[in-house]
């Protein structure tokens, strides 16, 4: 995170550029998705009477204000600041994949496979990719993750296996 | 039990072998990672929950505090070198740092803010031991009603005062209790948004809601940044001898920056970040020559580094006193106890005294041995600096993914480290600030649960939590805070109102 002097330290921006807030757009919105899922979800939980509140009341609650306040900033930045949606795909895909990654292989493959692999998708995250830096760190994370956490810490999974 | 025997106490807890051994890794590593741009004390601390699991409730709340404080020591060290914040509470260093270091200065910055570090550590934990206890009594007849108001402020005083809209602060706020609400209901036992898979039956696991949120969309940014600076300052046990004049200014500015972190810290929501930003602001507006700043002036380097040590170490009064995290990396560390069975709240000094002091005179041994660390073995830091990010960045995920893994043995938590590394990310670049959500989803359950007892005990009255005093009072500033928000947001969309620019990631 680089910083120049003046810039990422104002606490207060001298102007406001017109545009959209997309970022609030985009956040706002999915808000309001993530609320309405959540209400239709809370109503098969009782929400009993005030004195007595069920499991659905907080959940119904906290789902209408979160959908209510999604709409509202959508609203506010659609005249807000302009901002843009940055997204380093590369390191994006790279680093979510080998996670994705891990989680397809650890109990199909063993501990040692699924550190090798997931490290080796997540150097590709890198721009200028250096294959044989890879492979080594890669290698040596298995090693390392294996001594640690199976001998070390005694989790109960095989360094490899083969099983599906 | 006196002072004196509190004290006594608590150092010989912190003297136990196992504890000095893990306040020593945890102040080693907090260093390390805040050397490093790109791995926060945060991700950090999440990333080493599972392991906590081996150990004592003592000796894992000291390694994981000694990662938090110590963070606040080795930040500076990237600030001064590359002009590159290794945390975000030493962004405010940069300004003058990197010019001290450019006018050949940077052994003399390294050396000053490792000791207004210490100051300010030394002062934190004062206050810590003066306040946590009174707050501790005054907080043993809270009642339900008292703890809901106490946990809607602060939820709200933490949103309020994130970086970027309020507003939006709030909406992650909201968005984490909904989140905390997955899982069964400890009430009726019903499970909640669970539909049908087992691993939710418990909620969804704080390690991977707390690694897939912080550690996993720090890595992706700075991946995607691309920055691989060296460091290109010498950097000798010579060149930090500090000039007369050097150590002259840097006295007053070391007690402002502490007195400012300080109170700062205990305050919820208000964190080193804030402290530093402040105290640069102060420090800039009582000097003699403002135009010195931005080029190299010391208090501009000394102040901000006193104050996030000082908010680091009171940042655990109301954790420890009241149960009441201020910020998400509190939060994380009462989860951390959590898990041991042990309950936060006023409670906790009483009846756990070893862990509440031994886990004081552990801040007092951290600081010192991080004096030591960030003085003499300053050299080592800076070779780190080498490290290719390209290199961290692979080593960090699978860190991750085997940390969440192995907290229950579930692929599927694994699964989860997905989901809210996308959230987070997302939240991110959307410009929604992710501690929030955090605090929230970590406070929900227990927010859920005062709330239904004080609507018990009142017999459904409402108004009643208004009328008790400490609850009143709580819920009249929250009424404040809510206001307050409102009407930032309302003055952004009716004129061109100025919003604060995003900062780095908040603590």
């Amino acid at each position: 995170m680089s910083l120049e002097s003046s810039q990422s330290l104002d606490l207060v921006s001298d102007e406001t550029s017109p545009g959209r807030d997309w970022g609030g757009i985009a956040g706002g919105l999915c808000l309001v998705a993530i609320g309405v899922f959540f209400c239709i979800a809370s109503t098969a939980y009782p929400v009993g009477h005030v004195a007595r509140i069920g499991p659905g009341f907080f959940p119904l609650i906290l789902s209408v204000l979160v959908a209510v306040l999604g709409a509202v900033i959508s609203i506010i930045a659609l005249k807000g600041p302009k901002t843009s949606i940055p997204v380093a795909w590369r390191p994006f895909v790279a680093i979510i994949g080998a996670v994705l990654v891990f989680y397809l292989t650890i109990d199909r493959l063993g501990l040692a496979t699924a550190v090798f692999l997931s490290v080796l998708i997540s150097s590709l995250g890198e721009r200028p990719t250096h294959l044989v830096r890879s492979l080594v760190v890669a290698i040596a994370c298995a090693v390392i993750s294996v001594a640690v956490f199976i001998y070390g810490l005694q989790i109960p999974v095989p360094p490899v296996q083969w099983n599906f | 039990m006196d002072i004196y025997d509190s004290l006594a106490l608590g150092l010989t807890t912190a003297m136990q072998p196992m504890n000095l051994w893990l306040c020593f890794i945890g102040v080693l590593l907090g260093t390390f990672v805040g050397v490093l741009p790109g791995i926060g004390a945060i991700a950090t601390i999440s990333m080493l929950l599972p392991t906590t699991f081996y150990l004592e409730p003592v000796g894992a709340v000291v390694m994981l505090a000694g990662v938090y404080y110590g963070s606040e020591y080795g930040g500076s060290i990237a600030s001064i070198l590359l002009h590159l914040p290794g945390s975000a509470s030493s962004a405010v260093t940069c300004l003058d740092g990197y010019p001290m270091a450019k006018q050949g200065r940077a052994g003399v910055a390294l050396f000053m803010t490792a000791a207004a570090s210490f100051v300010g550590g030394l002062a934190g934990i004062f206050v810590l031991i003066l306040f946590a206890p009174t707050l501790a009594r005054v907080a043993f007849s809270f009642q339900s009603p008292e703890y809901f108001a106490l946990m809607l402020f602060g939820l709200l005083a933490a949103a309020s005062v994130s970086s970027g809209s309020p507003l939006k602060a709030v909406a992650m706020v909201l968005l984490g209790l909904l989140f905390g609400c997955i899982g069964t209901e400890v009430n009726s036992g019903m499970n909640r948004f669970t539909f049908g898979q087992l691993e939710l039956y418990d909620g969804i696991g704080l390690v991977a809601v707390a690694m897939g949120l912080f550690g996993l969309p720090e890595v992706i940014q700075t991946l995607g940044e691309g920055t691989d600076q060296q460091p290109r300052f010498k950097v000798t046990l010579r060149s930090m001898v500090p000039k007369w004049a050097d150590i002259r200014q840097s006295i007053g500015a070391t007690f402002r920056g502490t007195g400012i972190g300080v109170a700062l810290g205990v305050l919820p929501g208000t964190g080193g970040t804030i402290a530093t930003y402040i105290s640069y602001a102060a420090e800039k507006r009582l000097a003699k020559d403002p135009s010195r700043f931005g080029n190299g002036a010391i208090e501009g380097v000394v102040s901000p580094e006193a104050s996030n040590n000082a908010a680091a170490q009171t940042a655990f009064v109301p954790t420890l006193a009241l149960g009441v995290p201020g910020s998400a990396s509190m939060a994380i560390i009462l989860g951390a106890l959590m898990l041991h069975g042990i309950q936060p709240g006023p409670a906790l000094i009483t009846n756990h005294p070893d862990i509440f002091w031994g886990l004081i005179m552990s801040f007092l041994l951290g600081n010192i041995m991080l004096l030591v660390l960030n003085i003499p073995l300053i050299g080592m830091w800076v070779r780190m600096l080498h490290i290719p990010y390209g290199v961290l960045a692979p080593i960090v995920v699978a860190f991750v993914c085997v940390g969440a893994y192995s907290a229950d043995n579930s692929s599927f938590d694994v699964l989860l480290l997905v989901v809210f590394g996308v959230v987070g990310y997302a939240a991110r670049q959307f410009d929604f600030p992710v501690p929030p959500l955090l605090l929230g989803f970590i406070l929900g359950p227990l927010l859920e649960e005062n709330l239904r007892r004080s609507l018990l005990l009142a017999r459904g009255d409402f108004g009643m939590l208004f009328l008790r005093p400490i609850s009143g009072t709580l819920l009249v500033l929250a009424s404040i805070t809510i206001a307050y928000v409102v009407f930032t947001s309302f003055r952004q969309m009716t004129q061109d109102g100025a919003v604060p620019r995003p900062a780095a990631e908040g603590s």
